[in-house]
């Protein structure tokens, strides 16, 4: 699954990219907490996750963060997790702006849609080149950014407080004067409800705590230590069948004919 | 219909004789955490439990299984050893892509259940079989001695 590892990689200014807080649009009715993701609107509603999602009273994940009701930190990763370690690395970009509790946090594979979650070097979507971090470094930053100024603001609504006297620690906003704080579950619905930030201002580096600085657990270990992670060969589908190449006994051999009923 | 006895439950299944075991795991009941690799037993990405004992499921045909009882990575927790090794491959992230992983653990599993306490060399021996292309070689020992030293805390 190594695609386009030679393509050029004109990475995409990715400051460019518009974030919009979706669950304010109104797409996710009946939904709470708060859902995140970049503004393409002609797409939404459209089959995949976000129908799925609206069933079940989730966020639509037309979104790289979701944030539910009981505290949970969703992280949507649009790479595909081949042992490379991506779904670690693009959660701890989102939970370092979004100083959500590590313990909290879980990834989703994004639904195949190339115009949300395409690879910002490649114009498609894919995985592959090293390209996975590069590429979504900002844009998860921001995407955890975003939501962590909506949870504040949130907050400061509820506590009658400015925003800028709240601090975010593992998931908690507080307050420290009074010693007040709410984690992000209580806020999550009131968050959505919140105006989109103008300005995002991302952490200097010297003031991260999980980028390049701990050695976090990695995502896909339980999943692939007890069975249940999906490999392609592992994919089912109604009516679906099973073709084998059927090699040739000998070099330079030529199709004879072939047949296309299926045999069990 | 062969009756198949897996994780603890019967199951009918409509296979020929000669079909292998793990053909009717994963395609016939579903459980798809056990893996096709090379087929011809030599990768041990399909090893599964025949009573307990560590059997490449794809050079098994499932006639030859008869009524020993098959556990396979779904069912390998409620086995003390197996349960041991799957927190040491959490807690040590043995895993890259994974894929060969489901029999890694099998396989340690049965060694573990056979050796409380193995070496290094004992462990190189009962995994010799189990190649990772990720190389995650040096994990996957490492895990079997801390799954082998919280087994012997909980046996103590």
């Amino acid at each position: 699954m190594h695609v386009l590892a030679n393509r050029q990689h004109d990475m995409a200014p990715t400051t460019q990219q518009r974030l919009v807080n979706v669950s304010r649009r109104g797409f996710m009715k009946g939904s709470a907490g708060l859902a995140l993701g970049l503004y393409l609107s002609p797409l939404l509603g459209r089959g995949g996750g976000a129908g799925a999602a609206e069933e079940n009273g989730e966020f639509a994940p037309n979104a790289f963060v979701r944030v539910t009701p009981d505290g949970e930190v969703v992280v949507i990763a649009k790479h595909i997790e081949m042992g490379q370690g991506t779904y670690t690395g693009l959660a701890t970009l989102v939970a370092e702006e979004l100083d959500a509790d590590w313990e909290s946090v879980r990834v989703e594979g994004a639904p195949a849609d190339t115009e949300r979650y395409k690879n910002l070097a490649f114009g498609i979507q894919g995985t592959g080149g090293s390209t996975s971090i590069a590429n979504s470094f900002e844009q998860m930053r921001r995407a955890g950014a975003t939501a962590r100024a909506m949870l504040v603001a949130a907050a400061a609504e509820r506590l009658e407080v400015s925003p800028g006297s709240l601090t975010v620690r593992e998931s908690r906003v507080i307050h420290e004067a009074s010693g007040r704080e709410l984690d992000f579950g209580e806020l999550a619905d009131a968050a959505a409800g919140q105006a989109m930030p103008e300005d995002i201002t991302l952490k200097a580096p010297e003031r991260f705590t999980l980028i390049g600085k701990q050695r976090l657990p990695r995502q896909d270990s339980p999943a692939k230590s007890d069975g249940s992670a999906r490999f392609t060969q592992d994919v089912q589908l109604d009516g679906m069948l099973v073709a084998v190449p059927a090699p040739p006994p000998r070099a330079s051999a030529a199709d004879w004919s072939a047949s296309t009923t299926p045999r069990h | 219909m062969t009756t198949l006895i897996l994780n603890g439950q019967t199951h009918e299944v409509d296979a020929p004789d000669d079909m292998p075991l793990l053909w009717a795991i994963r395609d016939l009941v579903g459980y798809t955490g056990t893996k096709y690799g090379c087929g011809k037993g030599l990768c041990g990405a399909c090893t599964v439990h025949l009573d307990g004992q560590p059997t490449r499921s794809c050079i098994t045909p499932i006639a030859a299984v008869g009524d020993r009882r098959v556990t396979t990575i779904e069912a390998i927790g409620d086995d003390p050893a197996g349960a041991s090794v799957q927190r040491a491959w959490r807690a040590l992230d043995v895993v890259q892509c994974g894929y060969c992983q489901s029999g890694q653990i099998m396989a340690a599993a049965a060694l573990l259940r056979d050796n409380p306490s193995p070496d290094d060399a004992a462990i190189d021996g009962a995994m010799r079989g189990n190649l990772c292309r990720c190389a995650t070689y040096v994990r996957i020992r490492a895990a079997i001695h801390a799954a082998a030293e919280s087994l012997g805390q909980e046996v103590s």
